[in-house]
Order: C-alpha cells, then structure tokens, then sequence
C-alpha cells in the first residue's frame, strides 16, 4: 500500500522539533519526515516518488542556508510528478517581495506566519490534505480523523 | 547691443572712477566697512578681500551676501533716496577697497553717461549675484535641515532599539529563570518515581538535544523490525533517544521511555532558545547606547566571533570562510564597538550580494598578525564597488543600498570608520568587479620592556 507524506523543513532544530510535535496527530494516519535543509527535502521527495508513494504537503521555512523556502517551492512546483502537492510557508521573516515570488512562481496554497497557533496549524493542514487526498482520487475513508470534514463534503457534494 | 557688453571696457571704466589713492581704504579681517543705517552716498569697489553683509538678528547669523574680489558693495544705500544701508557691511578677509562718490551731475555730459549706464550694468550684476547668494544659502539650510532629520531618526531608532531590547530582557529573563526553576523540579519528580534508567533518558535529553541527524533519524527508524507493534511517532522518539530495539522490554516502556527523553529534551530546546534570545537582545544593547568600555586585553579573534553570531542569520545563504589567526596577540579596545565594526563591514557584504543576486555568494573574514600590525580582512565576491563612488563611501548618509532592504542609514562606514580611527588604526578598500575587501589595520602597542 502507498503511503502519503508531509515534509516539514527549517534549518533551526528547536523548530522543527516543536513542529514535529505539534504535527503528532497527522503521524497515526500519514507519514511526517522532517529535514534541515531544502536539499535534504528535494532527494527525499525522489525517494517517496520512486517508492511510489504520495507527496500530500511540503510545508517551509523561507530563510535557510542554501535553498530558500521560496526555492524548495519553486522546484517542487515545476516537478510534474508533484503537481498536485499542496505547499506551504511557514515563516517570521519572509519580504513582501519573496511572499508575491512565493504565490506567483512556487504556486503557493497557504501562508502561515511564526510563531504559529498550533490549532491553526492543525487546520489548515487537514484542509490541505483533504483537498490533496480528493484531487488524487485517493481513498479518504481511513484517513477521516485528519481530514477536514467542510472541505470533505464540499468535495464529496461537488463530485455528485 | 545689451547692457553689459556695452560696457566690455569695465576695466577701464574701474580705473577711471575707482583707483583714486585718497579713496581708498584698507581694512582688517572683522573691521566694519558700514554700520546698518549708516548714511552713505559712496559706491564702494572691492579690490581685494572680500567683504560680507549682515543683518544684526539674533537668529541669522549667516550673512546675507558676499561682496568677493572685483565686486561693488554700498550698491543699495548710493542709490536710494534715503542713501542709507540696509546691512552691516564687515570685511570677512582683509580688504583693499577703492570708493567713488562722484555726483553724475557734475561730470561731462559723456562722462556722465559712460559712467550712468556703467552703473546700471554694476546693478544688474550684483542684483544676480545677490540673488544667486540667496538660493545657495537657501540650499544649504535645506541640506542641514534634511542631515538633521536622518540624524534625528537614527537617535529614534536607536532608542526604540534599546527600549525594546529592554523591555524583552524583562520577559525572556522570567521565562529562563522559570524555566531553571522548572528543570530541576521536573527532574526531582521523575528521579523519585521512576527508575534511574529513566532518570538518566530525561537528563540525556535535557542536556544533549537530539543528537542525530535528519537522515540518520530517517534511516535508523527503518531499521526497527516491523513484527514490534509500535506506533511509527514511538518509533522516531525512540531513535531520536538513541535506545535502539533491542533496549525495549515492552510496548508501555517503550512508550513512557520515549516520553521521559522528550521531556528532556524540550527543556534542552527551550534553554537553547532563551539562550539565543538573550543573546541578540545583548547585542541589540550593545549596537543601541553603545559598550564604552576599554579594556587592555581585547581579543580580536573573539570580537570576529560575536559579530558572526549577531549576524548568522543574515549570512545564511552566503557562503563564509572564517580564518582567524592562532595566537593573536591582544589589543587595548573596546570590545563592543570592534564587534560594531565587523558587523557593520560584513552586513555591507551581505546586503550588496543579496541585492545584486551574486551567484554563489561568497563572503570570506581572516585575521593575521605581522610583527607591528593586526590585521583583519572582509572580502566579498560581489560586482564591486564603483570607481567613480569609492572616494564617498565613508561619507555619512552615503549609501547605494536600495531603500527597504535594511534600516541602514548610510552610516555602517562612517560608524566603522570612526570607531577603527578611534582605536589608532586604518580602513582601506580593495574593489574590483569580483572581489571587495576591506583590510582594517591595528598597530601593535610596543611591548614594555
């Protein structure tokens, strides 16, 4: 059976740390990887492809060493084979410039500002993962404890 | 035929009226020529020196015209009809000046009418100069007024800086000193309750953090047999504790050794995040009032160190080379404004690459020591600072940064070349498309021997 993952990435450890903790609930139905670095996250998404696995969510820090957030977004943006993953930044200190790049040429979905509200989080990660799980066709019955029941009967209305 | 090229024979004219040696007065530096409502019916030549008008307020202490070499002064008050002037008249350099007091009505009827249009064209004249006076002045005024402003927004943001850097040590100190409190409360309570393994899995996590790396994480986490029934998220925890499968009895200690080490090592995260908290609001204080204080044994080295961690998240995607001498010798300084200095040389770096888009931006510090000078480097791979500006780029307010990329003010330079003279020492700049570097260099004090 495939799996379906959310990636988190931020260079700094205490964040990614908080994050991953926060994102615990997602971990009972889906995968959650967590890199330090745009790269990392880039050969990563490969492997989860060439396992044949889904790539829901990739949710970013924008300022980091190497690839910016912006960047990550852009590549996997441009990568067919995760043309429908939803993408996210996640970020303090993002210019107003490097947020109008980010929608215009990452094809952002979502824009959270640090320090986030957990619940907030939360939610707009199982709105993400809902519409992601509908647009693939996949299977949202055993995934409903992390899904967002208005985006899912939305869906479910539209498709009738 | 206009006026003024009518009168191409000035020279002449100059000669005939004003060279006569009983009108002729010498003045010394700050001797008045005209009090103000002087009566004068004199038109006065400068041949030398230069003369200054000024109107007694105590608020205007500029003069309101300047009377160089080879001009007329007394213009106004010879020919209006009170023949009185308007303006104090000083010699602000010593003068050699030439007068005529000649009623036209006197003179031939030639002379008199050589001499009336010579007249209208001195009046022509000094009416544009005058004018012209008054515009530059005017200038000025505006050029001061806006150098004030700027100065004026600085000292703002300097405060607002320091203000908030206070306000927040107040915050992040309650919280890092609850914290410490908490720390060892916590790990009395589990000491007590729970076994010493346990005990020791939460001081592991609260003093190391986690140890390993993302992919190692990733990888060791695949190792786990898939036949123990462990949930993934235990799994990770487990890893990222370093307890390996073969450590777990059973799924419920497995689980509550996972907690234990999280625990811990949430408090370690919390104590690395007030610690760096602490640490930028530290160096805002510095950078805001300034650290004044001297000290005979500054290392340089460590002074390199601090502005690299004040500035480590700007340089994120620059790429730094750091090579600072062994054994460096230590110098009388003041330690926090030698930080200021390299902040500010390297933040310059940083901000002229990020806004040229260099690729692969590269950002390289060094220090050495020959037997009389410490040295230290700043380079950049940047496009280069223009020759035509190089000469400016220590001017105050100078800046070629584009406004909204930082809240520089165009003082980083000035502010760094001020600091390095005050410590005896020099600032030079190497730019060539491709490579900047700024060499600032102390001199060693002589051993006393």
């Amino acid at each position: 059976m495939s799996n379906i993952y959310l990636i988190c990435i931020d260079d700094q450890p205490e964040v990614l740390n908080a994050l991953e903790q926060n994102l615990a609930p997602f971990e009972e139905h889906i995968m959650l990887e967590v890199c330090d670095s745009g790269q990392e996250a880039i050969d990563l998404i490969d492997e989860i492809d060439a396992a044949g696995n889904h790539l829901a969510i990739v949710i970013s820090d924008h300022v980091m060493p190497g690839m910016t957030g912006v960047d990550v977004l852009k590549t996997i943006q441009h990568d067919e084979r995760f043309s429908r993953t939803k993408k996210i930044l996640l970020t303090g200190l993002a210019t107003h410039q490097d947020t109008i790049d980010a929608i215009n040429t990452g094809g952002l979905n979502y824009y959270i500002q640090k320090p986030w509200n957990k619940h907030h989080l939360i939610d707009t990660l199982k709105k993400a993962l809902t519409t992601f799980v509908m647009e693939t066709g996949l299977d949202y019955k055993p995934l409903m404890e992390v899904l967002d029941q208005q985006t899912l009967y939305a869906s479910l209305r539209g498709k009738t | 035929m206009s006026l003024l090229e009518k009168n191409n024979n000035q020279e002449q004219i100059i000669l005939k009226f004003f060279s006569d040696q009983d009108k002729r007065i010498l003045l010394r530096k700050d001797e008045i020529l005209l009090h103000q409502n002087e009566q004068n019916t004199r038109l006065f030549y400068v041949r030398k020196g230069k003369l200054c008008g000024f109107l007694p307020d105590k608020h205007l202490t500029e003069p309101v015209f300047e009377a160089p070499e080879h001009s007329f002064v007394g213009v106004y008050s010879y020919f209006s009809g009170d023949h009185k002037s308007y303006s104090r008249v000083v010699a602000t350099l010593p003068c050699e000046v030439y007068y005529c007091d000649v009623d036209p009505k006197e003179l031939s009827r030639e002379d008199a009418e050589e001499f009336l249009s010579f007249l209208l064209s001195i009046v022509v004249i000094e009416l544009r100069s005058r004018q012209q006076f008054a515009a530059s002045m005017a200038n000025e005024r505006q050029e001061a007024l806006n150098k004030l402003i700027q100065t004026e927004k600085l000292i703002t943001l300097g405060q607002l800086a320091s203000g908030l850097a206070h306000e927040l040590n107040n915050t992040i100190g309650a919280m890092n000193s609850n914290l410490e409190q908490l720390i060892p409360e916590v790990g009395k309570l589990i000491e007590s309750d729970k076994p010493p393994t346990m005990y020791k899995l939460f001081q592991q996590g609260k003093s190391k953090g986690i140890q390993l790396s993302r992919q190692e994480i990733r990888d060791a986490t695949a190792l786990w047999p898939s036949s123990m029934k462990l949930k993934r998220g235990t799994i990770k925890r487990l890893t990222k504790a370093g307890i390996s499968p073969k450590d777990v009895k059973n799924d419920n200690e497995a689980l509550e050794a996972a907690s234990i080490w999280d625990l811990g090592r949430m408090f370690h995260d919390m104590q690395v995040a007030s610690k760096q908290a602490t640490h930028v609001i530290n160096s805002i204080k510095t950078m805001g009032i300034g650290n004044q204080r001297w000290s005979k044994h500054v290392s340089v080295n460590q002074t390199i160190e601090e502005a690299l961690v004040i500035l480590r998240n700007l340089t994120k995607d620059v790429t730094l080379t750091v090579e600072l001498a062994e054994g460096l010798t230590a110098m009388e300084a003041c330690h926090g404004e030698l930080v200021q200095v390299w902040v500010n040389l390297i933040k310059n770096a940083v901000e002229s690459l990020r806004q040229h888009n260099v690729a692969s931006p590269h950002i390289q510090v060094k220090s050495t020591q020959t037997a009389k000078h410490i040295k230290v480097l700043v380079a950049d791979n940047g496009i280069g600072i223009d020759p035509s500006i190089i000469d400016r780029i220590y001017e105050p307010s100078f800046t070629t940064k584009v406004a909204g990329i930082s809240l520089g003010l165009g003082l980083g330079l000035t502010i760094a070349q001020r600091i390095v003279s005050e410590h005896d020492g020099k600032i030079m700049v190497d730019s060539e498309p491709g490579s900047t570097c700024f060499t600032v260099s102390f001199r060693k004090k002589p051993k006393d021997t």
